[in-house]
């Protein structure tokens, strides 16, 4: 019995260590871990750039007499970041968009709709690979959670769906962060 | 030619080249590199690819610099760079090449003869005829000083960067000519990569080299042709200077066509760029609100190179951005905005694992539409990969090609320079590739189908000689399509300038309207296919 355990932990071992050394030997150069500093850094980007694009957007839409709409906003300030170097990025999806670009762009977020969608309160986490560059993805859902988002998503002439109630799922946040450079 | 160093230990290469790889009967592509007489080797100079420079390769360009009707090819070379290469690997740099086309499917070297072995690092090459004489030139970016090499019109080149003022020492990456002001004489837009500073250390991958955003940014330079010889930084005054941006490749072309000549610029980690022309030569970057600064994940991962055509049939040029990370299919809408198909199209998932480099439509079958061959290769080990031969359904959908296309396409490479051009002149379209560390791969079309074509070789008299930013309109029974004289810039390469439509079945051209960059406008009826057209721009 002794010998047929050690036979079985040793093939796991094995078999672990191929699989880890297969992957170093791919790409060896992949990100190990994230620094404090690193992470404090996109943090304050992520600040920064939520309240000067708040500050434009607001002004801007005020003029006009409306609200910054969230999806434009969250859209703007990734931009931002993107201009200032960041090495994250994030969007907006939903299985049914209002604009037709927020539907899902990869095969990851398609999946990751779908769970979130059933399982709102845990993110989708995984790995993925995109024009050769591997990503660490994290899909979290996104609920109708003011009646404001509920009225918006059902009366938009554009909507594809116009019976959300309180507490739905719209849509998700997906957060990627490159694991290379 | 002395030195070339095929492998050799004075190439300073980690491996031996790639060995000619035999096509199958009925493959549409062989590699003819080696029967054509192309045996340049790129110098690599270290055992890995150990810093950013290391990764983006080297390119050239191609022009018929003797004027005989047959494209000839220039390979630019790296050679010993402090604090990039490995010393210990090469002391002396060995030669760029010109290979000269003999017509017969065969090319000579006439580097030495033609005065164009070089100096420096070089990257990418762009040929025009920047001083309207009838002979194209050819301007040579660097890592380090660029070069100006005048085409004397014997078969050699004069070296006179320093005195037409344009002798830029940046980091060079890629350049293209156009006539930005239409003012008949081509001006000049060079693309720096990034301030290098080989101390620099990755802050969380030990080990690896760091990324673009552990440098700073580079601006571009562009440069206005005094039109008697000399040039004037103009980049300000153009309201083209972005001192953060990483170019990695510039492509020049009418995005609205209105006329004139605007420019994408592919950054690497850094949003890229479209500056709108005015018309008058001054451009207002527009990318954020075009749709064509992220991709459609919305980040800026690294942009090697902006391929231009009309994806969809649609009369509209449409922009395939190669990348490190997801690559953008820039469909344009009349509004001016650009959709991202990417996925739709079928090229997200076909590009899934590969890091794209050197981007390049071509009509590989003259059916109409425009197809894409995309190079690829890690940016991090020399272990090659695959390079994809995609057909497009003729409405923006690609399926994979590579198995029709042949061994080739099966045979994992360090891709990085793509450019289209027609060795033969036979109307199918060929291609030509540079890798990292590695020989060129020059690749015969030998598609079965029997389509139609026409090609047209522009000669502008009140616009630039070249006819860079001339707009045609090419009607063939039912089938109207659009194309543009471009300056033909990709990733590190400069391809086949003259402009090549693919006929399907059609046996005449009923019109073919030539709207020239100087206004005038020329009409030609009912022309006979499968020929090279030469037209001259009525001097009116």
């Amino acid at each position: 019995m002794k010998t047929r355990w050690f036979f079985l932990i040793t093939v796991a071992v094995a078999a672990i260590s191929g699989l880890l050394i297969t992957r170093s030997d791919e790409k060896s150069h992949l990100l190990q871990s994230v620094s404090l500093r690193k992470m404090a850094d996109s943090l304050h980007a992520v600040i920064a750039a939520n309240r000067s694009v708040y500050f434009q957007l607001a002004t801007q839409e005020t003029h006009r007499g409306r609200m910054p709409i969230h999806a434009e906003v969250l859209r703007q300030a990734n931009f931002a970041i993107q201009t200032e170097g960041a090495e994250f990025s994030y969007t907006l999806r939903s299985l049914r968009p209002i604009n037709p670009r927020q539907g899902p762009q990869t095969e990851v977020e398609q999946r990751g709709l779908r769970i979130v969608a059933e399982r709102p309160d845990e993110p989708y986490t995984t790995e993925e690979i995109l024009g050769g560059r591997s990503y660490y993805t994290a899909i979290y859902a996104e609920r109708a959670t003011l009646a404001a988002c509920v009225e918006c998503h059902n009366a938009h002439p554009d909507s594809p769906r116009r019976d959300y109630r309180l507490g739905d799922v719209l849509g998700a946040v997906v957060v990627r962060i490159p694991l290379e450079f | 030619m002395p030195g070339t160093g095929a492998g050799s230990k004075a190439a300073g290469n980690p491996r031996p080249p790639t060995p000619p790889i035999p096509a199958g009967p009925t493959d549409w592509f062989e590699d003819v590199t080696g029967k054509a007489g192309i045996s340049f080797v790129q110098q690599f100079c270290h055992e890995r690819i150990a810093n950013i420079l290391l990764s983006s390769g080297a390119g050239g360009a191609v022009f018929d610099y003797d004027n005989d009707g047959w494209v000839d090819i220039f390979l630019l070379n790296w050679g010993p760079l402090a604090g990039v290469t490995d010393p210990a690997r090469c002391r002396e740099r060995e030669p760029n090449r010109l290979y000269r086309n003999r017509g017969d499917g065969t090319f000579e070297d006439v580097t030495l003869r033609a005065g164009l072995a070089g100096t420096g690092f070089g990257s990418a090459a762009t040929a025009g005829d920047y001083d309207n004489d009838g002979f194209t030139d050819l301007y040579v970016a660097n890592f380090g000083v660029n070069q100006l090499y005048r085409n004397r019109g014997d078969g050699t080149f004069e070296e006179i960067a320093a005195s037409a003022g344009i002798d830029h020492p940046g980091a060079g990456i890629s350049a293209v000519w156009l006539d930005a002001d239409r003012d008949g004489w081509l001006d000049l837009y060079v693309a720096n990569y990034l301030t290098y500073q080989p101390e620099a250390e990755s802050e969380q991958n030990p080990g690896a080299y760091p990324g673009p955003l552990a440098y700073p940014g580079e601006p571009d330079v562009f440069y206005r042709n005094r039109g008697d010889g000399s040039f004037e930084d103009a980049t300000r005054a153009a309201g083209l200077w972005a001192p953060r941006d990483r170019a990695m490749s510039i492509s020049a072309f009418d995005c609205d066509l209105d006329g004139d000549t605007d420019i994408y610029v592919s950054n690497d980690d850094t949003p890229n760029a479209l500056w709108l022309n005015d018309g008058q030569g001054r451009f207002t970057n527009v990318a954020m609100e075009s749709g064509v600064a992220f991709n459609s994940i919305g980040d800026a991962s690294g942009s090697m190179n902006a391929a231009i055509a009309d994806v969809d049939g649609d009369g509209l040029p449409d922009l395939y951005i190669t990348r490190l990370g997801y690559g953008s299919l820039y469909v344009r809408t009349p509004s001016g905005y650009y959709d991202d198909r990417m996925w739709a199209s079928g090229l997200g998932l076909l590009t899934q694992k590969l890091v794209g480099w050197g981007g390049a439509f071509l009509d590989l079958d003259n059916d109409t539409d425009a197809d894409l061959c995309i190079v690829n290769g890690s940016a991090f080990v020399l272990t090659g990969s695959e390079t994809l031969l995609l057909e497009n359904d003729g409405s923006g959908r690609f399926t994979d090609a590579g198995k029709a296309g042949g061994a080739f396409f099966q045979t994992p490479i360090d891709g990085r320079g793509n450019a289209v051009l027609d060795f033969d002149n036979d109307g199918r379209l060929d291609l030509l590739m540079t890798l990292l560390a590695d020989r060129p791969v020059l690749l015969h079309n030998r598609h079965p189908l029997d389509h139609r074509w026409l090609k047209l070789q522009l000669e502008g008299t009140r616009s630039n000689r070249s006819g860079y930013g001339a707009l045609i309109t090419l009607t063939a029974g039912d089938r109207v399509q659009r194309g543009q004289a471009m300056c033909p810039t990709g990733f590190l390469m400069q391809g086949d300038a003259r402009v090549h439509f693919g006929l399907g079945q059609a046996s005449r051209v009923d019109r073919l309207e030539i709207l020239w960059p100087s206004g005038t406008r020329q009409v030609l009826e009912d022309l006979p296919v499968d020929q090279i057209l030469k037209v001259r721009e009525p001097e009116l």
